[in-house]
């Protein structure tokens, strides 16, 4: 058998060159991300002049949904990318190889979180170019991408699951509609003490509020110590359940 | 070298795939599973190769057994499954010499490898284009060329030239004749004929998850009986009394136009009867001798009709034919 880290290698390069070819597939997540940034930053900002809006304009505010989004996009690609090695019968080649079972599954989610990372910082250049604050000094940027990074790894973790589990392409598109509801169910478009009640319960319950307010802390102010700790705490959370789930469900579909 | 011993596999659902076979494959030997698509052939090498599980029975391979030990096991195999398994978004090269390096080739070893595939399979022009390009047997070269890439000690072949046209079979067959002598153990499992005969020295026929029949293909035919020489003459009915007379114990037979004689020693009678053919000056309009096929054999084990995709020309080491 070959060790851990050589197949680690060898087969992280090619999730990283899988994971970016073809290059126009990567453009929807940049697309889809950059679109809500201008609309929503546009069409809302005359929520900033409301009583108890918390920043100096709806732009700055919402540029870190934006650059979460674009995560979001990215890292659910990693399911996908499996789904594609499965029904084309590869995956079960890599199977046959002598190699550690878990160096065929983690290279991807660390190879998705590299992407993330890069993607991440050609989307903050962007965010920058059209106007969007950024504060973060060194510490932040290191502090944001490694929020990032973690993040982007847990939200790979569920496509990577439910392709294991499925092995069904159609049940792995539909993971597109939880995108949403994760991305807007928090204090994506309003501070959390403008929020109704009720609604505040939900965002309250989503673990991607925790990590936005981390990001927005690091971009529009620098680090907030609290706030950023709990970002952490959360995504390395959410990072561990989906990434034992995805061992998990990887292990009964490699046997 | 390769162990089965009352192999069993059932699917969820209860379908029994495998039904307690058995079976030895000894080191440096080509054996080859002959049965038509659903007989078996491919669960069973995917249990061979550890990608199933058996339900019941054991089975070793190189002394290892594939359920306990399938790591090792897998260090001394290469497998071309039936399904091609290709990634599509890298060129040729990239997925030899990935999978060359994942089975401990160092890159120097992978690239001479590699570089030594693509020449024989004959895609060195297209080496670095996107798999995703390629034709279906193209495709198929590539995913044969890749389970050869780190010179493993057991070989797989799940109908490895299903899909190539006449020539791209042909250049496959040689490979693995000198591969197997120079020492690799190959199992074949295949649903042509043709391909079967060629390239196996032992084989199983297999049908509805049962082995039917075993051994070389000489022997299995051998237990169908003799070649038979097909004769389509001027004046039959005066051969026939001729040949009979001539050759006693011979029997003949027509067949539409031809009076069929079945040859009890063989090829060496053939020249025998178109001396005495010639001496009585009936003349021949046409011949052809046949040998026992495996598709002889498999309708005498099974009483069925294989379902042989394969082209329906004979191979010329069966057949001779003059017009």
């Amino acid at each position: 058998m070959i060790s851990f880290t050589h197949a680690f290698k060898l087969l992280f390069i090619r999730a990283l060159k899988q994971t970016t070819r073809p290059i126009a597939a990567l453009l929807p997540s940049f697309f889809m991300p950059f679109f809500f940034f201008v609309v929503n930053s546009a069409g809302f900002k005359s929520v900033a002049k409301l009583p108890g809006f918390t920043g100096s304009n709806y732009l700055a505010f919402y540029a870190p949904v934006a650059l979460l989004m674009a995560v979001f996009f990215t890292s659910g690609d990693a399911g996908f990318e499996m789904m594609l090695d499965i029904t084309s019968g590869y995956f079960e080649k890599l199977l046959l190889t002598p190699v550690p079972r878990y160096a065929i599954l983690l290279p991807r989610i660390a190879a998705m979180a590299v992407r993330a990372m890069a993607q991440a910082l050609i989307m903050l250049l962007l965010l920058r170019a059209f106007g969007a604050p950024y504060h973060g000094g060194f510490v932040g940027t290191i502090l944001l991408f490694g929020l990032v990074a973690i993040f982007s790894m847990g939200w790979a973790g569920i496509g990577l699951t439910l392709a294991a589990l499925s092995r069904s392409p159609r049940v792995l598109q539909s993971t597109f509609v939880l995108t949403f509801p994760l991305t807007f169910v928090t204090t994506a478009q309003l501070p959390l003490n403008l929020l109704p009640h009720g609604y505040r319960i939900a965002v309250l319950m989503n673990p991607v509020t925790y990590i936005l307010e981390g990001a927005r802390s690091i971009m529009l102010t620098g680090p907030d110590p609290a706030k950023v700790t709990t970002a952490y705490i959360v995504a390395l959370a959410f990072m561990a359940l989906t990434s034992a789930s995805s061992l998990l469900s990887f292990r009964k579909l490699s046997h | 070298m390769i162990k089965a011993s009352s192999l069993t596999k059932i699917y969820k659902g209860g379908f029994k795939a495998v039904d307690e076979i058995s079976f030895f494959v000894k080191e440096g030997e080509f054996f080859g599973f002959l049965g038509p698509n659903g007989a078996g052939k491919t669960t069973t090498m995917r249990i061979l190769a550890t990608l199933d599980r058996p339900t019941s029975g054991k089975v070793e391979v190189d002394g290892f057994d594939v359920v306990k030990n399938p790591s090792a096991v897998r260090m001394r195999i290469g497998f071309a499954m039936q399904a091609v398994g290709l990634d599509d978004m890298a060129s040729a090269r990239e997925n030899l010499l990935l999978m060359g390096q994942l089975y401990g080739l160092s890159k120097v070893e992978a690239h001479k490898r590699c570089d030594e595939l693509l020449n024989l399979f004959a895609l060195e022009e297209s080496a670095n284009r996107f798999v995703s390009t390629y034709s279906g047997g193209m495709r198929r070269r590539l995913d044969v060329a890749a389970a050869l890439m780190h010179h493993s000690k057991i070989l797989f072949l799940d109908e490895p030239t299903e899909g190539l046209d006449p020539a791209g079979r042909r250049i496959i067959w040689k490979y693995l004749k000198d591969l197997n002598n120079s020492g690799t153990t190959i199992l074949l499992t295949t649903h042509y004929m043709e391909e079967a005969d060629f390239l196996v020295g032992n084989l199983a026929i297999i049908n509805k998850g049962h082995i039917v029949a075993s051994g070389t293909p000489k022997e299995l035919k051998d237990q169908i009986g003799g070649s038979k020489l097909f004769l389509h003459l001027m004046e039959p009915v005066a051969a026939e009394t001729l040949i009979c007379d001539a050759f006693p114990g011979t029997t003949c037979s027509e067949e539409e136009r031809y009076l069929v004689v079945d040859l009890k020693n063989g090829p060496s009678d053939v020249q025998r009867i178109f001396e005495l053919l010639g001496q009585k000056r009936i003349a021949i309009a046409e011949f052809e001798m046949r040998s026992p096929s495996l598709e002889d054999v498999f309708i005498k084990f099974t009483g069925e009709h294989f379902e042989d995709e394969a082209p329906r020309n004979r191979d010329p080491y069966l057949t001779m034919r003059q017009r």
